[in-house]
């Protein structure tokens, strides 16, 4: 009777290790079979009819870091995958801090981040590769207010407007919500547009720690100031604010009009991995820049280099 | 025929050796996980006072701002107290309130309802307790957090922000725990012997007495284990929390009242939203503040053990 149990457990261990293997295998078969095109190194670029060539690189590597980026790494590699077999890559979130210290400890190929790399971390390579859009988003409920100027803005972030109507807006208190002190965003709202730090504090304030959850607070709470990356904020339908008259278009961020936007990073420890690398040089090519246009970031290309100086660390 | 058995008999020991070595890896590895988790924590908890935190102000300043986004200066200040309180209190209270609660429903389940119904609604329960914590958070926002605004809002003043923070964070955690502790409370009844219901009744006791004075003094340790695995999941629970917290700080306010309604912190939501962008000491700051949990997740243990221990059926 015993005997005939522990017949059984050994052949269920037996018959879950060989579903295990098999399903393994199926898998790794079916990954192959999937991509398109066979083992050719460099593909001709007559693929989608345009200039963009791209190198094929077999391997595979780990990108992780800010939740900003990952959206157009994601888009990028998936591209990438369908062209050449053989390369895969993983996408991770954790944001930019994490991004910046997996890159550093060498246990991802490449941090994605919002920010410039942190003293210490001098041995990150710097790969900038789009540059990202913020827009100043308010409630529905605040009618009449088109734009608010930079002093104004200072003003409504230190808690000393604390209503509407003293910006050309109806009689309701203002509610600023913001993200955590350590957020990429709020780092570059406070560096290039507000020029000092956010000070307002307690009830009138809200801290929320994602873009997401900004935008469903704005839009639940009446009077609601905040801000988020410019995808976000158009698919919420939430009215965009001028910044200092200047709408949040790539053509005034070109021109640097539009104040509210920053550089995204994809930092790799020294000389960048053979996938690495062709990733990287993907993200520039036609493709990326599809890419980037849908998802509503600006390809780094685009930006004239005198108006990318002016977002360097100080 | 005597052969046959002698061998089964042979077989079945060392079946039985094998499971039993089987399970002394599984309880070894699970108790070499949680030293290692223990010292892992413990190691980096301490780091960040090497690095410019001070335990004094650590443990009884308010400012928690880890990366120094927050200071026009950039320094950083590391003051956890508001986070270690709104632990405190989130749990605390959730739990006390639960308890009696859980212990009624459980007590109704056993000793009251017509069988149909147990059969009827226990499953029910059961189904809840694995509730995913995000699905809770979400209705805390979009459902409690806009009552509680309703309901208090003209008592707390701020409108709009009224109804974020610890009330909020407290029903959340009601919904997440009560199924937790009605559930396990349930079977440690069920497991109290029928001879002590006789015998209490026998004595002359109502239906109330019996159960207050008999059940559950005897089932203390099932109950015990209930409570505690309930405040487990409170503490612990960070996700739910950080949805319906979304503060900054412990609010200035003086009123014990409002301070349960307005945007506020604990050490769980903190680390949600802050801790994938912080970077340096202000990663290593919430090494420490998870460490704290850890141990307040242990007093918290300790001390309903200790009350447990006390039954009067030993």
């Amino acid at each position: 009777m015993k005997r005939t149990r522990l017949s059984f457990m050994l052949m269920g261990v037996f018959v879950a290790l060989a579903l295990f293997i098999s399903a393994c295998g199926s898998d790794s078969t079916a990954s192959a079979g999937s991509t398109p095109t066979t083992g050719s190194t460099t593909a001709p670029a007559s693929a989608l009819g345009t200039p963009g060539t791209y190198t094929c690189v077999q391997g595979s590597i780990t990108a992780a870091g800010s939740t900003a980026l990952a959206p157009l790494v994601s888009d990028v590699a998936s591209k990438y995958q369908a062209k050449c077999s053989g390369a895969n890559i993983t996408v991770n979130l954790g944001g930019s801090g994490t991004g910046l210290s997996s890159a550093e400890n060498g246990s991802v190929d490449i941090g994605n981040s919002d920010i410039f790399s942190k003293t210490g971390q001098e041995d990150l390579v710097d790969h900038q590769v789009a540059v990202v859009v913020f827009d100043l988003i308010v409630n529905s409920k605040v009618t009449g207010v088109k734009n608010l100027t930079i002093a104004q803005l200072k003003d409504i972030y230190s808690g000393k407007t604390k209503n509407w109507s003293a910006v050309g807006g109806p009689n309701l208190p203002i509610v600023v919500v913001s993200r955590p002190t350590s957020s990429g965003t709020r780092a570059t709202f406070q560096q290039y547009v507000l020029g000092t730090v956010e000070t307002i504090s307690g009830p009138a304030n809200l801290t929320t720690d994602s873009t997401g959850t900004v935008v469903k607070n704005v839009q639940q709470t009446a009077g609601a100031i905040g801000y988020a990356a410019s995808s976000a904020a158009k698919q919420s339908g939430l009215t965009v604010l001028q910044i200092g008259g200047a709408d949040a278009t790539a053509a005034n961020v070109e021109s640097n009009s539009y104040p509210f936007w920053n550089i995204e990073h994809m930092y790799t420890k020294g000389k960048p991995k053979d996938l690495a690398q062709a990733l990287i040089d993907y993200m520039a090519s036609d493709d990326g820049k599809a890419s980037a246009t849908k998802l509503d970031f600006i390809a780094i290309s685009d930006v004239p280099q005198a108006t990318l100086q002016t977002h360097q660390p100080k | 025929m005597q052969k046959v058995e002698q061998r089964s008999q042979g077989a079945a020991y060392i079946a039985d050796n094998i499971a039993r070595t089987i399970f002394f890896i599984c309880a070894a590895l699970l108790v070499i996980v949680i030293v290692a988790v223990f010292i892992f924590m413990g190691v980096n908890a301490f780091k960040v006072f090497g690095e410019g935190a001070n335990p004094a102000t650590f443990f009884f300043s308010t400012n928690w701002d880890p990366t120094g986004n927050g200071d026009v200066n950039g320094n950083p200040s590391f003051g956890a107290g508001g986070l270690i309180i709104g632990s405190i209190v989130v749990t605390f209270l959730s739990v006390i309130i639960a308890t009696p609660l859980a212990f009624g429903t459980a007590l109704f389940f056993t000793e009251v309802s017509p069988p149909w119904l147990t059969r009827l609604l226990q499953p029910l329960i059961e189904v809840f307790t694995g509730m995913p914590s995000v699905v809770v958070g979400f209705f805390g926002l979009v459902v409690i957090i806009p009552f509680l605004q309703r309901l208090v809002g003209n008592i707390v003043g701020n409108h709009q922000t009224a109804g974020n923070g610890w009330g909020a964070a407290i029903l959340v955690l009601l919904i997440m725990i009560l199924p937790t502790i009605i559930s396990i409370s349930i079977d440690a009844l069920r497991a109290v012997p029928n001879s002590v219901r006789e015998a209490s009744l026998a004595l002359g006791s109502t239906r109330w007495q019996m159960m207050f004075k008999a059940i559950l003094p005897a089932a203390t340790t099932g109950l015990a284990t209930a409570v505690v695995l309930g405040m487990a999941r409170a503490i612990g629970e960070t996700l739910a929390v950080s949805l319906v917290l979304n503060g900054s700080e412990l609010p200035p306010t003086k009123n014990l009242f409002a301070i349960f309604f307005q945007p506020n912190v604990n050490i769980t939501q903190y680390i949600a939203i802050d801790f994938g962008e912080a970077f340096g000491a202000g990663r290593d700051a919430y090494y420490t503040l998870a460490f704290i949990l850890l141990i307040i997740s242990f007093i918290f243990v300790c001390i309903s053990r200790y009350l447990a221990s006390r039954s009067v059926y030993k």
